[in-house]
């Protein structure tokens, strides 16, 4: 897979169009990503003037991803260099891409990612910027993902496609600018292991969500034990919560239901008002870890990597900002360090049909494969970089 | 100042929309706060006044503005300036960082 070439997206035949022009080039843009990856394209918009809570946000919301929309900050349209407005469409199509592959996890080719965003994508795993900070929020996989995606296509369509040498570069050069300070951002706040330290809150912060459900499941069941079977207090038909998923199979396409399909106005909390506050999708039958019933303490302790690329790349870039060579050296090392490790629960998928204790057995004794054979380019397999 | 954290913890569930686990969270990996700002938190612990106060230059109701940040966070991270391991580089890079609203998309 390639970049797609939308011509119209070149700085010179960007300048002349209309701002609904420019638009319909992104959406044209969207659409040829859509494409390669079998998705349904979402519908190119403006963020709403609702969904800006301060004058700040008008400089500082690039884009939003809910549902099948994609909005984007009209500012970044009106601007007659092109790269932002593209790189955010890019952004917001890789949350696409993610929802889509957590819902067609046959696509996938790497499963700690895949786990990864099918609980990130939940609103029990994303970590909110206005309760987390910012620096976790920045850090968490699907953002880290989203950006450096967004970072790459921007590079190879401008740079490689384009061959844009004028005006490209000083776009490339306040994009790596922020990417450094969100760098220096993350290790201030969350050590030198930020990206690490932000796997592990969203991990850590999904399960402890589930295994509350999940105890307060058994609540229920253990309540309507005195119930005749069938029944519940306000007479409807009572399915037990352990009982009503069993035959639904990890990552088939009934599992995960997009809940904020459509305009701002149907999404979850049918509120235009709301808009962006619940961006992720909320998984509504049985969650990733549910059959493996993994302890949240298993899952933090270990501290465990997604997978050898992501760990060296990150520890290469945040040895470089945390001092030279010899701190990307480090960075390096601590990244493939990282890597011997593995979590059970990254086994979990298509283990539906095992007993939960046995699955956790087994998960804990196989040590699932790291994909240590992976290149660094591969993990952008979405767009085929 | 070590702060009572469990009337941070319902704070951030009553008044400002923590789940229960958020809110457990963010108690346990919030730090110490330095002489320099205890002075403001006990003010809004105990009536929700913001004082008009900075941190090496950062207003802290600008900074809550910006990074829409509610005060127990602007708290932590303006607190994060004062501890003695960041170098005067190391802070004033960090000063100018927070300078600017946060990027989100």
């Amino acid at each position: 897979m390639s970049i797609p070439r939308v011509d119209g997206l070149r700085i010179e035949n960007w300048r002349n169009l209309s701002i609904q022009e420019r638009l319909g080039e992104l959406q044209n843009l969207e659409n040829a990503l859509a494409i390669q990856d079998n998705r349904t394209p979402c519908e190119v918009k403006f963020i709403p003037t609702e969904a800006y809570e301060k004058p700040e946000d008008h400089q500082s919301l690039r884009g939003l991803h809910e549902g099948k929309d994609i909005f984007i900050n009209e500012n970044l349209v009106k601007d007659n260099k092109p790269y932002m407005a593209t790189e955010t469409l890019f952004h917001e199509d890789r949350h696409d891409y993610q929802e889509h592959m957590a819902k067609q996890p046959e696509s996938a080719k790497d499963s700690v990612e895949l786990q990864d965003f099918r609980k990130n994508i939940t609103p029990e795993g994303y970590l909110d910027p206005k309760k987390e900070g910012y620096p976790l929020y920045r850090w968490q996989p699907i953002e880290k993902d989203a950006n450096e995606v967004a970072r790459q296509c921007t590079e190879e369509l401008y740079s490689k496609e384009f061959g844009d040498k004028t005006q490209y570069p000083e776009h490339r050069q306040q994009m790596e600018h922020e990417l450094s300070d969100d760098i220096f951002r993350g290790q201030v706040y969350q050590g030198n292991n930020y990206v690490e330290q932000a796997r592990n809150k969203m991990i850590e912060r999904y399960n402890e969500s589930q295994s509350k459900s999940q105890g307060d499941s058994l609540d229920n069941n253990k309540f309507n034990q005195d119930e005749p079977q069938g029944s519940s207090p306000n007479g409807k038909q009572h399915i037990p919560a352990n009982e009503k998923t069993e035959e639904k199979i990890i990552g088939s396409d009934e599992e995960i239901t997009n809940k904020g399909k459509g305009s701002p106005e149907e999404s979850t909390s049918g509120k235009v008002a709301d808009f962006g506050k619940d961006k992720r999708q909320e998984v509504v039958e049985k969650p990733v870890n549910q059959l493996v019933e993994m302890p949240s303490e298993n899952l933090t302790s270990s501290a465990p990597p997604s997978n050898e690329s992501f760990a060296k790349s990150t520890g290469e870039i945040a040895g470089e900002a945390a001092g030279g060579p010899a701190g990307a050296a480090a960075g390096k090392a601590s990244g493939e360090a990282a890597n011997e490790t593995q979590e059970a629960v990254d086994d979990s998928i298509g283990q539906s049909t095992k007993s939960p204790p046995k699955a956790i057995e087994e998960a804990s004794e196989e040590a699932p494969s790291t994909d240590a054979s992976r290149s660094d380019e591969e993990q952008y397999y979405g767009y085929g970089l | 100042m070590v702060l009572d954290k469990e009337q941070i913890k319902k704070i951030l569930s009553s008044e400002l929309e923590y789940t229960p686990i958020e809110a457990v969270s963010f108690v346990r990996e919030f730090p110490a706060i330095h002489d320099e700002l205890s002075k403001a938190v006990q003010g809004w612990l105990e009536d929700r006044t913001i004082s008009d106060i900075n941190a090496f230059g950062l207003s802290i109701q600008e900074y809550m503005r910006t990074h829409h940040a509610h005060f127990l966070m602007a708290i932590r991270d303006l607190n994060r300036l004062y501890d003695n391991d960041l170098t005067p580089e190391r802070r004033n890079r960090l000063i100018e960082i927070l300078r600017n609203p946060d990027i989100r998309w």
